[in-house]
């Protein structure tokens, strides 16, 4: 096993839970036994290729044409590798499958193409957006929900990896051991920027974590609407599309936007969008597509309070 | 010189053609057709490769390359590797090597033609009307709310269904009724047990996309909630049914191209095929299997364990009969007289490449390493090992194999041999980085990806134009054999069995007599 883990370990991502091994345990000895199983097929079929070329036309041939104990023999050997590999599979899928009780919860929403993580502390709820904050040698269970399609949850350095359903709660859980920044990516296909769906897991001493929570926590009050809406601006998943430059991008840049006059792809323009053409935007997008571009965006019904209209509204208000 | 009357000149005109009944043209004209898709099919894919040369933008939107790539995977499934093989050579073949004048159902076999056709340009409408972007596997609910022109493709993937299903049928009722006088099962050719295999699949299977495809277009039209979530819909019902079908189907592509390596290996070696039943009855067996394993698409999809730990060992079972054949092709070249003109170079890269994939096979099989490589750039490899390495090679090597039967005409061996190696060799440099960067955690269908990727990709770029050039050339050398060649003899390689013992091209009604078979095929001593 030793050998098989220098000859390939080039092929895997660093390990950074104490979990990662059992699959990479199960990865080594089947990529041995491919390797093996390659080399002699190599070996065999050059082998007859060079030793029974053909020499000359309508030469004698071997006339073997069964073999019931070949057929047996490469009939159960493979049944048995076959099968001990699954269960192998199995039994080190139970183990990564569930969580210990006591894992720490954090809440993961998927939406087209952003990640938004929420934590709990003294009954106030604290989000980040992109950046999965994680004490270190804790176990945390990611407990993970869609917004609008399927995406899937995947840190190759902590070998894990979910989909994100709507309508479902799917979780992932890991211990990681490794202080540092891991990649993570969106792996089920969810359309425009699915490459770009990525965060970042940061593994952090766990003191650092509580501070960094705590300091959350008390940000979080005392900011003023259009603050608050700058952030709904990146957690919301509007900075997919909407720049703040001026330049448009999937949909119109926000910059400017308030005042502007509006011209649609059906129906009468709007001289000069207000809070009323913003709300209409969010709720009913379909409705006012702007000249030149796509009904791309999908309505926000149900997923934005009417507070939180109000704060976006402040935050594009303030962009000139 | 008088020219001999065949199927070829028989009668002129395009309309003899359109409304031939006849199985060798039906077999020409989905050549034409199979032929041109894969150009197609092989145009997004290089432009997809293209496009991941560098780790940002290139010359495509994001967008663009979604509808690339999802009309690359569209492509060349469900109209290049699903009617490849049955449909060209099947048809061709399948009736001279039984000792048959015509299929069971020439009319029908005309008509399934048509439907592919007519599948074919909805999903020309649908290119037109801007293109798809969903992946070639619809997944729900993002093809639910995506743009106009899903609901046209489907329809037309739908439609090409019904033309899958009527060849398979008529494969079956022709095996079954119209075998040459003393020809049993057990002496039939091994390439009509893999059609046969298929046409099983083809006929149970393909109903159930089809419904799968009709309910996603209610779904998309009128808001039914089936797949949808936030209308009381699963979206992972549409990947169990999905995959019901999808999974098997693999093996309507992967079982004929193994029965061409069983008759390719047998005739380039002089040699009786080894294992005739273990090879016949594997075939069936994983016709039987391949319907009880689609599971293995959903083990990270929240799928429960049992469910999961169940089709991982049915999963592993369906490789065991593909094990037996690999080792059967192998044992028949042990004491041959092994001639390597290209259906057998082919062939060998078949036997090279479908190993690794189905090797690679097992570490999707195992639940514990899926989480690691599903949806990654493993996954990719390995589909394209097994498809492009297993079903493509078999077909090039069915074409070269059988194409002066066809054409009456010998195709020029030296680049047809140039054409195989380089197909090889290309396959090998686009897919072997693949396996890397996705055991890595690549994700498959990225636009842009990170640039610790990109010497992989840079390789795997590269490598798509030499797989590229050989396939170019393998067309041009069996296109050329149509017009240019010395004459085919009756039977160029050696081959037993009974379409070798009729002229090339054969006559437009077969044989002149309908032969007696009195012993098994694959007889060289």
């Amino acid at each position: 096993m030793d050998i098989l883990e220098k000859l390939f370990s080039f092929m895997l991502p660093e390990q950074a839970t104490g979990t990662a091994s059992i699959i990479d345990q199960i990865f080594y000895a089947i990529i041995g036994l491919s390797a093996l199983v390659t080399i002699l097929f190599f070996l065999v079929v050059v082998w007859f290729v060079i030793r029974y070329r053909r020499r000359r036309e309508g030469e004698k041939t071997g006339t073997i044409t069964e073999s019931h104990k070949l057929e047996i023999v490469w009939t159960v050997i493979p049944t048995i590798v076959f099968v001990a590999i699954a269960l192998w599979g199995w039994s080190a899928y139970r183990t990564l499958e569930h969580p210990p009780a006591d894992a720490y919860p954090i809440r993961v929403v998927g939406k087209q193409w952003a990640w938004v993580f929420s934590y709990t502390l003294d009954g106030k709820e604290i989000q980040t957006l992109g950046q999965l904050n994680v004490p270190i040698n804790r176990p945390i269970v990611l407990e993970m929900t869609s917004l609008d399609v399927l995406h899937s949850f995947s840190v190759p350095a902590f070998r894990v990896k979910k989909d994100v359903v709507p309508g479902l709660k799917t979780q992932v859980w890991f211990t990681s051991n490794k202080l540092g920044s891991f990649q993570t990516y969106c792996t089920e296909f969810c359309g425009t920027a699915h490459s770009k769906m990525l965060a970042t897991v940061n593994v952090m001493p766990e003191q650092q974590f509580e501070r960094w929570l705590r300091d959350e926590a008390a940000a979080s009050t005392t900011a003023s609407p259009s603050v608050l809406g700058a952030r709904l601006y990146e957690f919301k998943g509007c900075k997919s599309c909407h720049t703040l430059t001026g330049v448009d991008d999937v949909g119109p840049s926000f910059k400017g936007l308030v005042g502007k006059r509006r011209e649609f792809e059906e129906g009468a323009p709007v001289e000069a969008a207000d809070e009323n053409y913003i709300r209409r935007s969010i709720l009913d997008p379909k409705s006012q597509i702007v000249k030149g571009f796509k009904p791309k965006m999908n309505s926000f019904v149900g997923q934005m309070t009417d507070e939180e209209i109000h704060q976006i509204t402040q935050f594009i208000k303030s962009l000139h | 010189m008088e020219v001999e009357s065949n199927y070829l000149n028989h009668e002129k005109g395009l309309k003899s053609w359109l409304c031939s009944v006849d199985h060798k043209r039906i077999g020409i004209l989905y050549f034409i057709a199979v032929m041109t898709f894969f150009l197609v099919g092989g145009l997004f894919g290089l432009l997809v490769r293209l496009e991941l040369l560098t780790p940002t933008r290139l010359f495509m939107s994001s967008d663009l390359y979604n509808k690339a790539m999802t009309l690359h995977g569209s492509v060349m499934i469900f109209m290049v590797i699903i009617p490849g093989i049955p449909a060209v050579l099947g048809n061709f073949v399948l009736p001279l090597m039984i000792g048959a004048k015509d299929v069971a159902f020439p009319r029908l076999n005309l008509l399934s033609w048509y439907f592919l056709m007519f599948g074919a340009t909805l999903a020309v409408l649908a290119i037109v009307l801007g293109g798809v972007d969903t992946g070639w596997t619809f997944y729900t609910p993002y093809s639910i709310r995506s743009m106009e022109a899903v609901t046209v493709i489907l329809f037309g993937a739908f439609i090409m269904g019904f033309s899958s299903i009527l060849t398979g049928l008529n494969f079956i009722v022709t095996i079954h009724q119209l075998r040459a006088p003393g020809m049993t099962m057990m002496h039939m050719p091994l390439f009509g047990w893999a059609l046969y295999a298929a046409a099983i699949i083809q006929i149970i299977a393909t109903p159930v996309l089809a419904i799968t495809l009709l309910l996603l277009i209610a779904e998309r039209l009128f808001g039914v909630g089936i797949f949808d979530a936030s209308i009381g819909g699963d979206p992972i019902l549409f990947q169990h049914f999905f995959w019901f079908y999808s999974h098997p189907a693999v093996y309507i592509m992967i079982l004929p191209a193994m029965g061409i390596i069983s008759e390719v290996v047998s005739t380039f070696s002089r040699k009786t095929i080894f294992g005739y039943k273990a090879i016949a009855f594997s075939s069936v067996a994983i016709s039987a299997i391949s319907f009880f394993v689609w599971g293995h698409h959903l083990f990270v999809s929240g799928q429960s364990e049992l469910a999961g730990a169940i089709f991982s060992i049915l999963t592993v079972l369906v490789g065991v009969p593909t094990a037996i054949k690999l080792f059967n092709w192998v044992a028949t070249m042990y004491q041959g007289s092994i001639k390597l003109d290209t259906p057998m170079l082919y062939a060998i890269a078949f036997i090279g490449l479908f190993l690794i994939g189905g090797l690679t096979g097992l570490f999707l099989a195992s639940m514990a390493t899926d989480v690691q490589l599903h949806d990654t750039y493993f996954v990719v490899a390995h589909f394209h090992y097994t498809m492009v390495g297993g079903v493509v090679m078999g077909m090039f090597s069915g074409m070269f194999y059988w194409m002066p039967k066809i054409t009456g005409k010998m195709y020029n061996e030296l680049w047809g041999r140039v054409s195989a190696v380089l197909a090889f060799l290309g396959f090998n440099v686009t897919f072997i980085p693949q396996f890397i960067m996705g055991s890595q955690g690549m994700p498959r269908r990225y636009h842009l990806y990170d640039p610790k990727f990109h010497a992989y990709h840079l390789t795997s770029t590269i490598g798509s134009w030499i797989l590229g050039l050989g396939i170019v050339i393998a067309m041009i050398v069996l296109i050329k054999s149509f017009k240019k060649g010395s004459v085919a003899p009756v039977n160029p390689w050696g081959g037993t069995t009974l379409e070798w013992t009729t002229p090339s091209p054969p006559p437009h009604d077969n044989f002149a007599q309908i032969p007696t078979v009195t012993s098994r095929p694959y007889e060289y001593n």
